[in-house]
């Protein structure tokens, strides 16, 4: 199927009655205005930070976000109608960006409003460029980049040099202390 | 697209690379590290020369690289250059500073004139071009058909978005012979930036690079406002009562103090009023102003002469070089020629030294940039003469002066015309502006109010 995945639904007036029962690592901030709805497990890591005004919808599963993921303001992280979405370490859904993926594989990006369809397999150390989107049910391969209105390359860099790993992951280790002083953590709301 | 600009580079001990931070492609991808983050174009030459000869002998009896073509071709042509000579100049080999001064010498003592020399001397030889591969030609052969079955058995295994654009190929001369995008080259970014910026009518350069930060400072200095083009007015009483002084010149605090005497009403005062021209063409002017100054004091004024010309500016040094013909065609006939004529021959203005009085219709000085004509003002009394009907309290508080009442300040219309050739102004032409009568010549005009300040009335009678 190739259509746009399914249109998120209207924000209710109120904050929903029932949390969904989250488990919150104690190093992981969560945006007091971070919104977590529906009624699956959600599952969030070590030094994980969700932003302000970001989105997880367990409604159609569970959700998990790996440690050291960053989820910024407004993207959207999970299905309303089945399928969990299991996001690994030292991921970024960057700004505006909706993921209803069954999986996200470490040390990828998804850059700013680019959309992830329903079902999809991105492997590790992916980057989906800014407005680029991956196909529901697509898999990516370990080291894909989606640029260039829907071309794939391979990351070569990335994929023939640990280094550049080992230095990737220290740079989101230091973004994710940065933002550890900026956001003030609210994950007590989520877990009384 | 892979990107091939340079961005952040980053690596561990001190090693850098290029990285693309849209699609992640990095000069790793091609070999390519870098040992510091400055001087990378240099880096990156360095590295291609060094990479280039490995790549040579797999290619067998390819044609030259593009790097090697190139710089053979360049040394060539500066063989030429040099083998050939430069045939004005048949001394350019001697110690003296200039040929023509040698020639001149050399022909003050007899022997072979300049032109005789330079017949005897041996014919250049003429240029050529280049011959071989040593010299920088590349052939082009048909039948390299092992090079050509490679190059299609590749493309057979390519995607469209693996060979190079023409844009990529275009990008730099390391590019020209890049089929396949692996096979590109970093290239920096091409800085490119106008040393000078001209205007289109007239000869002058709005700005110009800062010469004072060094070259590669792009900040710039904006040389001519719009208000250097504007002719620049100013007024003088055409006899001083007493020299003023410049305030800037004053050195004692009581000088300052010491104002211009107040201006007596119902005397008519006579006011010098200079027109000097900032731009490089002369311009017509016509002045205009009410016979009475608008507001509560009403006060005469009269311009004796009302349109004139007023000569081009320009370099200092264009006048004296060419004495009395350049502004002559700007003066009017029979003043100009025989006051030029005069001032050349005792050095001074020659009607300034006679005792000469203001006439109606006549300039009263001319530089070679501005020009003097004569005002002749009446101030107003600032309180109307006393009646004999008694006025009604409305009249009464119109008489009442408010502050700044007494200063007699004068408004001229200045409008001014020129003519710019067309050649060097299309401007004019979009704007539609109305064709001169010589052909290829444009009018121009500008047109303006402003206020002259005079001085204070008194406030006796």
């Amino acid at each position: 199927m190739t259509s746009r995945p399914a249109p998120v639904p209207k924000r209710p007036s109120q904050l929903p009655v029932s949390k969904p029962p989250c488990t919150l690592h104690s190093s992981a901030i969560i945006a007091d205005k971070a919104q977590i709805t529906g009624s699956h497990a959600v599952e969030i890591g070590e030094n994980a930070v969700i932003h302000p005004w970001a989105r997880i919808r367990a409604e159609g599963g569970r959700v998990v976000i790996g440690k050291n993921s960053m989820v910024y303001e407004g993207a959207t992280i999970g299905t309303t109608d089945g399928g969990d979405v299991i996001i690994g370490d030292y991921v970024n859904i960057e700004t505006g960006a909706i993921v209803e993926a069954i999986s996200v594989g470490d040390g990828t990006t998804v850059e700013v409003n680019a959309v992830v369809g329903k079902g999809a397999v991105v492997g590790q150390w992916c980057k989906i460029a800014p407005l680029e989107r991956v196909e529901a049910d697509e898999e990516l391969e370990d080291f894909m980049v989606v640029y260039g209105d829907g071309r794939r390359r391979m990351d070569m860099t990335t994929k023939e040099h640990a280094e550049v790993r080992e230095l990737k992951k220290e740079g989101q280790e230091k973004a994710v202390q940065a933002m550890r002083t900026l956001i003030p953590n609210a994950a007590a709301k989520w877990t009384s | 697209m892979p990107q091939r600009r340079e961005s952040g580079g980053r690596e561990a001990e001190d090693t850098y690379i290029l990285q693309c931070h849209y699609c992640d492609w990095s000069s790793l991808d091609i070999g390519v590290q870098l040992s510091k983050p400055t001087k990378i174009t240099e880096q990156l030459a360095k590295q291609r020369k060094s990479k280039r000869p490995s790549a040579l002998p797999a290619k067998g009896a390819q044609p030259l690289r593009h790097d090697d073509a190139f710089a053979n071709l360049t040394t060539f042509y500066k063989e030429q250059l040099n083998e050939s000579g430069d045939p004005q100049n048949p001394y350019s080999n001697s110690p003296y500073s200039s040929p023509n001064n040698l020639a001149r010498i050399m022909s003050l003592y007899g022997g072979l004139s300049a032109n005789a020399l330079k017949k005897t001397r041996e014919k250049p030889q003429p240029m050529r071009e280049a011959r071989g591969e040593k010299e920088g030609m590349s052939k082009w052969s048909l039948d390299d058909k092992a090079a050509d079955d490679s190059l299609l058995a590749r493309i057979r295994s390519l995607s469209w978005e693996d060979t190079t654009t023409t844009e990529q190929r275009l990008s730099a001369p390391a590019n020209n012979d890049a089929r396949t995008v692996d096979e590109l080259w970093p290239v920096a970014t091409q800085l490119r930036t106008r040393k000078c910026r001209r205007c289109r009518l007239c000869p002058q350069y709005l700005s110009y690079p800062d010469p004072k930060v060094k070259v590669n400072n792009i900040r710039y200095k904006i040389r001519v406002l719009a208000l250097n083009h504007i002719p620049r007015l100013s007024i003088r009483p055409l006899q001083a009562p007493l020299p003023l002084p410049n305030p800037a010149f004053c050195l004692h605090a009581a000088d300052l103090q010491q104002r211009q005497p107040d201006l007596q009403p119902h005397i008519p005062q006579q006011y010098v009023l200079t027109i000097r021209n900032p731009i490089l063409e002369p311009i017509k002017i016509t002045l205009a102003t009410p016979t009475i100054t608008p507001g509560r004091v009403a006060s005469r004024v009269t311009i004796l002469c009302p349109s004139f010309t007023v000569g081009p500016a320009g370099d200092v040094w264009d006048e004296a070089l060419s004495a009395s013909t350049t502004s002559n065609s700007t003066m009017n006939p029979g003043n100009g020629g025989r006051q030029a004529a005069m001032a050349s021959l005792t050095g001074r203005n020659a009607e300034e030294s006679l005792d000469r009085q203001p006439e109606a219709g006549k300039v009263w000085e001319r530089t070679r940039n501005s020009t003097g004509v004569v005002l002749e003002i009446v101030p107003g009394p600032l309180r109307p003469p006393p009646g004999i009907v008694p006025k009604s309290a409305k009249e009464m508080q119109d008489e009442e002066l408010e502050e700044g009442d007494e200063v007699l300040e004068v408004p001229v219309y200045v409008r001014a015309e020129w003519e710019v050739s067309e050649d060097n102004d299309d401007a004019g032409i979009r704007k539609g502006v109305s064709r001169g009568g010589e052909a290829g010549k444009v009018k121009k005009e500008l047109a303006f109010w402003c206020v002259l300040g005079v001085g204070r009335i008194g406030g006796g009678g």
